[in-house]
């Protein structure tokens, strides 16, 4: 279920990205699946998320015209930094964990930067990063913790769900 | 001899030098490797397909009953506008013929009219870094590889990728993108790429050709990708430099790739340039 979950947030989230939010323009399209790749590391084990990630950044690489592999990679790397994080830092701290967002969209947003002015065959000019970057931390560092939220209280209905469903079953199943 | 952090960050540090040649490598190629890039095409584009339909209904209906306060004043401007353009599309059709029959008497190939496709923009790149757009033909509707993409208003990219029912566009303005063109009055030739943020940079244009602020750049025909005379831009900054043999030319494209929705895919084999012609 909770895998279902995951695969439903994050078509989501592609959908939304590549469909709807065109009119907010360039410099505050952060990539949305940033807050799902930090909640996935603070709140799911390595099993469940992985699989995940893997199929997030195929997806988003495979629909880019970037460079190719370079979400895909951001997003293990970006998974490998939070698990690390969360050894010293309390996940559930209303302070640390916006922290946690905005930095790791500020991280995700100089990747794929660094990618387009450096790795790209047909190099953009480095003027153009600025404005880009900053507009994305900014928009991510507003709306990256509430989309945080809105997912760790979707897990929880599914995790309630679930449970629910089990219960019954289990009554059920009882003489 | 060494510590278990040393060791750690030793192969943290390979890792990313790893990574870092890998994306290198992907990046010299603008398609994904084994099919890779069809394979997310033909799974996310249809969701794309169906949320693009519903918004679209959605604003047509605001735009067809609830957005009309200003659409006598347009049709008034429309109706005048037509008049003029009638006029105009008279003289054209007379210079068609004048000039078929000149170049019947030239012996001249006839121009080989290539077939259209009409796709719909369902997505767009989730990346500002790269300027691609989704649209909803692809191998099963004849749309392949490289083929030029346009709309009524000018060149809108060409086709780097097909899955069987999605291809994938990469816009003129993508700084990937290249497209042999040459200013249509005083026929200065260059190479119009991509600049990132809504312009064309026009390259390789010799300082000695004229160019003016106001010329419309069209496609030579000469890269073998788009037919000639398609409408690319309008200049819109000059930059003679006081040494070197060229000149830096700024070119606004005619498409507003920020509305795009409907395109034109030419498909067909490329039409040679016809013998003669320049």
């Amino acid at each position: 279920m909770i895998y279902v979950y995951h695969l439903v947030v994050c078509l989501f989230l592609i959908l939304f990205q590549t469909t709807l939010s065109t009119v907010c323009g360039p410099t505050c399209l952060y990539d949305l699946l940033v807050p799902l790749v930090v909640y996935l590391g603070v709140y799911r084990l390595p099993r469940e998320a992985l699989p995940v990630l893997i199929l997030a950044g195929l997806a988003m690489d495979g629909i880019s015209g970037g460079v190719f592999g370079v979400h895909l990679s951001a997003y293990l790397w970006l998974y490998v930094g939070v698990r690390w994080a969360i050894q010293f830092l309390h996940a559930g701290n209303a302070i640390l964990l916006p922290m946690l967002v905005t930095i790791a969209v500020a991280f995700k947003s100089i990747v794929v930067a660094f990618s387009a002015v450096v790795v790209a065959s047909a190099p953009w000019p480095v003027e153009a990063v600025f404005p880009v970057v900053s507009g994305q931390i900014l928009w991510g560092a507003l709306t990256g913790p509430l989309l945080m939220v809105a997912l760790v209280r979707g897990q929880k209905v599914v995790d309630q769900t679930t449970g629910n469903f089990r219960a019954e079953k289990n009554s059920l199943g009882t003489p | 001899m060494f510590s278990k952090r040393m060791i750690l960050i030793a192969v943290v540090i390979l890792l990313v030098a790893v990574n870092v040649i890998l994306l290198t490598i992907t990046g010299k190629h603008a398609q994904a490797p084994s099919g890779l890039g069809r394979g997310a095409l033909a799974v996310v584009s249809p969701f794309q397909k169906e949320l693009t339909s519903f918004f679209q209904s959605v604003k047509n209906i605001w735009n067809q009953y609830f957005y009309l306060v200003s659409a006598a004043e347009e049709n008034r401007r429309l109706k005048k506008e037509l008049g003029r353009r009638s006029k105009q599309l008279n003289d054209c059709v007379e210079t068609g013929l004048a000039n078929q029959r000149l170049r019947q008497m030239l012996g001249f190939e006839p121009d080989i009219q290539r077939p259209m496709i009409a796709a719909r923009v369902v997505g767009r790149d989730p990346s500002p870094w790269a300027k691609t757009v989704i649209v909803d033909k692809g191998t099963a509707d004849g749309v392949n590889q490289s083929a030029p993409v346009v709309i009524p208003e000018g060149i809108v990219g060409v086709v780097v990728e097909a899955s069987a029912h999605y291809a994938k566009v990469l816009l003129l303005i993508d700084p990937n993108s290249a497209v042999d063109a040459l200013v249509q009055s005083t026929r200065a030739r260059g190479i119009v790429k991509g600049g990132g943020e809504g312009v064309c940079i026009f390259d390789y244009v010799l300082r000695k050709h004229s160019v003016s602020v106001g010329d419309t750049v069209v496609s030579s025909g000469l890269d073998g990708i788009f037919p000639k005379g398609l409408r690319v831009g309008r200049v819109s900054e000059i930059v003679r430099q006081n040494a070197g043999i060229f000149q830096k030319v700024s070119v606004t494209p005619y498409v507003d790739f920020e509305i795009l929705e409907e395109v034109f895919v030419i498909s067909g084999p490329v039409s040679g340039n016809p013998s003669g012609a320049s």
